[in-house]
């Protein structure tokens, strides 16, 4: 979880990732942002991540991102 | 809270839900009614008096033979009352400007309606064919004037309907730039006059409404000069639209079993040389179109029953003054007769 | 059937009417009936067309729904049925996109072809049927949905053709999307004259962006465009300004008629604009215009083209070669650049829109790019890019790039675009704007305060609803001699000060 706040902060600095739950919503985080950190994802936790996956539910706040790298970690 | 006092509860919200719902509907309808009225009030004061009011109401009376039928020419060179003296039958000119072959069927329907005729003349003016229709409500507004009945709304269907709303919904749209002579156009409504169909409401000094819808035009003191014009035929350029509504009127006047004759009037002689080509195709493409459906067609460019001088006409274009219009409807008249023999 | 049609307006009185009237278990089967009537009104043959489209999709939804049910649990079981499920995929995209892609681009290949080669192909150019391009992202969305597994694939092919065919949005959008939009379509609904009077109001706004604003400034941008070598500087930058204009009122007024209509049957469809001339960048603008063709392109081309193995590759390696923070961001700029040019594409087939498309893209990649560059200059300079100062200057340079955009969008080829540019800047005189240049573009006097006047309404309600205000209910609360007047005021302004389009064919009789 600490590693994937740090990925987050390093793509997009201003934003309050540990307490967020509209990053999609609200728009803070947009298309180029979500993909940069799809790609780091997969290479950090060697996962993969296919655009069924890329909904607001799994994107709007860093413990929904958690939660799905853990289940595509399990598969 | 008790289970039957949350029922009356329920039901009292439905109650004031629906009552409030009914309130929403009734003030709805007062909004149109209001939009309605003032859309009428608008166009009551804008729309001017024109003659086609007064040849509806002619229309409205009965008890015709013979129905003119046409552009402005037909309602400039065609006196009624003089045909009327030569045939021995009952006319009235319904020969309008601005009124296209569409136009033509209602005019025909609406006759029908009220009481049909025993023949239609139809003057044709092949200029009509091919120039572009102004889009909307142009004067002198047929459809507005004609009184409400089950022809009228399928004309509206059939001219309006693929048209931008506002020509139906708010016909005095065009003239929104007149509001300066509001005033006197609800004098004008307001009046006996208007009431009792007093032609001298669509009368002025240079044209003056004769009765049966013969618009008589004053020779002027001195001499105008008459603007060049002449006829621009392209067979290419004809609508097919519109073939298919004069074929439609002939078709349905032979089922009301009217007879149907098509009149060209004659252009000035200086009008048809300077292009005596176009006159002559266009006469012969017409003879044709009409022999296919079995129509006789009386040219009067070609049959030179009438001298054209042009000192007879007031513009290039073929519109006669009243006396040029008067011999040339004796001599129609003749034709006509002759027509009815054959 | 037109939009400002006297037959739409007394199509939908009819539709609407009978909607609440007919026992609302039929509902869903009434705008059926009246979605394909509204169809059929384009002409019979292109039916043909919307079924073909419908069928073929249903059957593939299904089938990938009883693959993905059937037994097989081994590798090599998952294997096939991850292979048929691509097929099926990949068939159905190929004939429904194929369709359309032949009927919009085979002139444009043709005519290209003709160019190089000095042949004499010659292709009938048809007429597109009603809403092609609508209707196959819409349906093309759902099957990518079903295959992925976002969304369970529809099992009466009746209700499936209303989701393709529902008529306000066949003419111009928006692009639906099935699990928003099915669940409404076929819930049934109750009379409210409270949604119905909101309908209403919002055909009437829309109309009123049509005909008065829309219509009038079209004038000078047809006149300007069509015999763009006569025109130079400030001539030329009205025009465009008018296109602005013209776009954005033609366009989001339609959309307004259209959500009016959905809204008289108690239907939410997804808004397509939020006042995109007060974007703060282009992509900020592509968040705000055409909205659901902005979503379909990132959800349905863009996220799967990132994601695709090439991509990653291309990824792995740009990170090798540039860095971590360039190499990561360069293959979304690549797969950017590729949606763009599909936007571009979409628009039209010339090149001029292919231009279109990529000057979006490429902003939009070098904004993404030069981020990093930005964030220090701003440290460098103090300047908070967060004040609103800052946020005018941004909305101010946005609305200058999208109006160059204009230029390939509306110039009569690449070429004229690019004469246009130039006259710009080379002609320029200021004094055309005050010595009658401009009233010789078919407009007077009158029409520009007009126009001027019905620009300061639309960013006056623009301001309003950018704050969060909802208008309509905001009106609703007043007074009725207020609310009245308001409705009343726009209802007659539209025959009052809507422009007249003359003739038919543009011919105008001088009666006025």
């Amino acid at each position: 979880m600490e590693k994937l706040i740090e990925i987050l902060e390093d793509i997009q600095p201003d934003a309050d990732y540990e307490n967020c739950t509209t990053l999609i919503d609200d728009g803070i985080l947009e298309s180029f942002a979500i993909l940069s950190i799809v790609g780091e994802l997969e290479d950090e936790f060697d996962i993969s991540i296919t655009p069924a996956e890329i909904i607001p539910e799994n994107f709007n706040s860093a413990a929904a991102l958690w939660a799905m790298v853990q289940r595509l970690q399990n598969e | 809270m008790h289970n039957s006092d949350f029922e009356t509860d329920v039901k009292k919200m439905c109650a004031t839900g629906k009552r409030k719902q009914w309130k929403r509907i009734l003030y709805a309808g007062l909004f149109l009614l209001c939009v309605v009225l003032l859309n009428e009030a608008v166009g009551f004061a804008l729309l001017p008096v024109t003659y086609a009011r007064m040849n509806l109401h002619n229309l409205e009376q009965g008890g015709y033979d013979d129905l003119f039928i046409g552009t402005s020419r037909g309602a400039n060179n065609i006196n009624p009352a003089v045909v009327d003296e030569v045939t021995g039958r009952k006319s009235t000119n319904l020969c309008m400007g601005n009124v296209y072959p569409l136009d033509d069927l209602y005019l025909i329907r609406e006759a029908c309606r009220i009481d049909p005729p025993k023949r239609v003349i139809y003057e044709l003016d092949p200029s009509y064919y091919t120039v572009e229709e102004f889009q909307g409500m142009a004067d002198p507004f047929v459809l507005h004037e004609m009184s409400f009945s089950s022809v009228k709304v399928r004309y509206a269907a059939d001219k309006y309907l693929d048209d931008d709303f506002r020509i139906l919904l708010h016909q005095w749209m065009f003239y929104r730039n007149h509001l300066s002579q509001a005033p006197e156009i609800m004098k004008m409504k307001l009046s006996e006059a208007y009431r009792n169909y007093d032609p001298a409401l669509v009368s002025d000094a240079q044209t003056i409404y004769r009765g049966e819808g013969f618009l008589a035009r004053q020779r002027p003191e001195e001499e105008t000069v008459r603007a060049e014009s002449w006829l621009n035929w392209n067979e290419e350029a004809v609508k097919k639209d519109r073939e298919e509504d004069l074929i439609e009127m002939i078709r349905y006047c032979k089922e009301q079993d009217i007879e149907f004759v098509a009149v060209i009037l004659p252009a000035p002689e200086e009008t048809r040389t300077a292009n005596p080509e176009g006159y002559e195709a266009s006469g012969q493409y017409y003879e044709e179109l009409l022999k296919k459906q079995g129509v006789p067609l009386i040219d009067f460019n070609e049959n030179g029953a009438f001298t054209a001088d042009l000192e007879k006409y007031y513009d290039m274009e073929g519109h006669m003054y009243e006396d040029g219009a008067n011999e040339f409807s004796r001599i129609l008249g003749e034709y006509l007769s002759l027509s009815r023999n054959m | 059937m037109s939009l400002v049609s006297a037959e739409f307006l007394i199509f939908i009185l009819i539709s609407a009417g009978g909607y609440y009237l007919i026992p609302k278990r039929g509902q869903w089967i009434w705008l059926l009936a009246f979605s394909y009537l509204y169809y059929l009104s384009s002409g019979v043959g292109v039916v043909f067309f919307l079924l073909s489209g419908t069928l073929t999709t249903y059957v593939a939804g299904c089938s990938l729904e009883m693959l993905e049910r059937s037994v097989g649990d081994t590798e090599i079981e998952k294997g096939t049925k991850k292979r048929k499920k691509k097929r099926v995929l990949i068939l159905t995209l190929v004939f429904n996109f194929g369709i359309l892609g032949i009927l919009k681009y085979a002139g444009f290949f043709v005519e290209n072809i003709n160019l190089v080669f000095h042949t004499g192909f010659s292709f009938q150019t048809v007429l597109l049927p009603l809403g092609i391009s609508f209707y196959t992202f819409q349906s093309m969305g759902y099957l990518l949905d079903v295959y992925w597994g976002k969304c369970k694939a529809e099992k009466n092919v009746f209700r499936f053709a209303l989701f393709v065919s529902f008529f306000p949005q066949l003419l111009q959008g928006p692009i639906g999307r099935y699990d928003r939009l099915v669940e409404q379509l076929y819930r049934t609904h109750s009379f409210s004259m409270e949604r119905i009077g909101f309908g209403a109001q919002r055909i009437l706004w829309g109309y009123f962006k049509k005909l008065v604003l829309a219509d009038r400034a079209g004038v000078v941008v047809n006149q300007v465009f069509q015999n763009y070598t006569d025109y130079m500087g400030i001539t030329v930058m009205v025009a465009v300004l008018c296109y602005s204009i013209q776009l954005y009122a033609d366009f989001s007024g339609g959309i307004d008629v259209v959500l009016g209509t959905a809204e008289l049957f108690g239907i939410t469809l997804d808004e397509n604009f939020k006042r995109p001339f007060l974007a703060v960048s282009i992509t900020d603008f592509w968040h705000r215009w055409h909205i659901t063709l902005g979503t379909w392109m990132k959800d349905y081309v863009f996220y799967p083209l990132s994601l695709s193995k090439g991509m990653s590759r291309f990824g792995k390696w740009s990170k090798k070669r540039f860095g971590k923070k360039t190499g990561r961001v360069l293959p979304i700029c690549a797969a950017n650049i590729v949606v763009f040019l599909v936007v571009g594409i979409w628009h039209g087939a010339a090149w001029k829109y292919i231009v279109y498309g990529l000057y979006n893209g490429v902003l939009i990649a070098l904004a993404s790019l030069f981020a990093p560059v930005f964030r220090k200059g701003f440290e460098w300079t103090h300047i908070d890019p967060k004040s609103f100062g800052w946020k005018i200057v941004r909305i101010i340079r946005t609305f200058f790039l999208v109006n160059i955009s204009w230029y390939f969008d509306m110039a009569l080829s690449l070429s004229a675009a690019v004469t246009m540019i130039k006259n710009t800047v080379l002609g320029f005189r200021i004094s055309a704007l005050y010595d009658g240049t401009l009233l010789q573009l078919g407009l007077d006097r009158l029409d520009y305060i007009q126009l001027l006047i019905g620009v300061a309404v639309l960013f006056a309600v623009g301001i309003l609803q950018e704050k969060g205000i909802r208008i309509r209910e905001r009106i609703s609360s007043y007074p009725l001699l207020i609310r009245w007047g308001i409705w009343m005021i726009l209802l007659f302004s539209l025959p009052f000060f809507g422009y007249i389009t003359a003739g038919k064919g543009g011919f105008i009789y001088a009666q006025f």
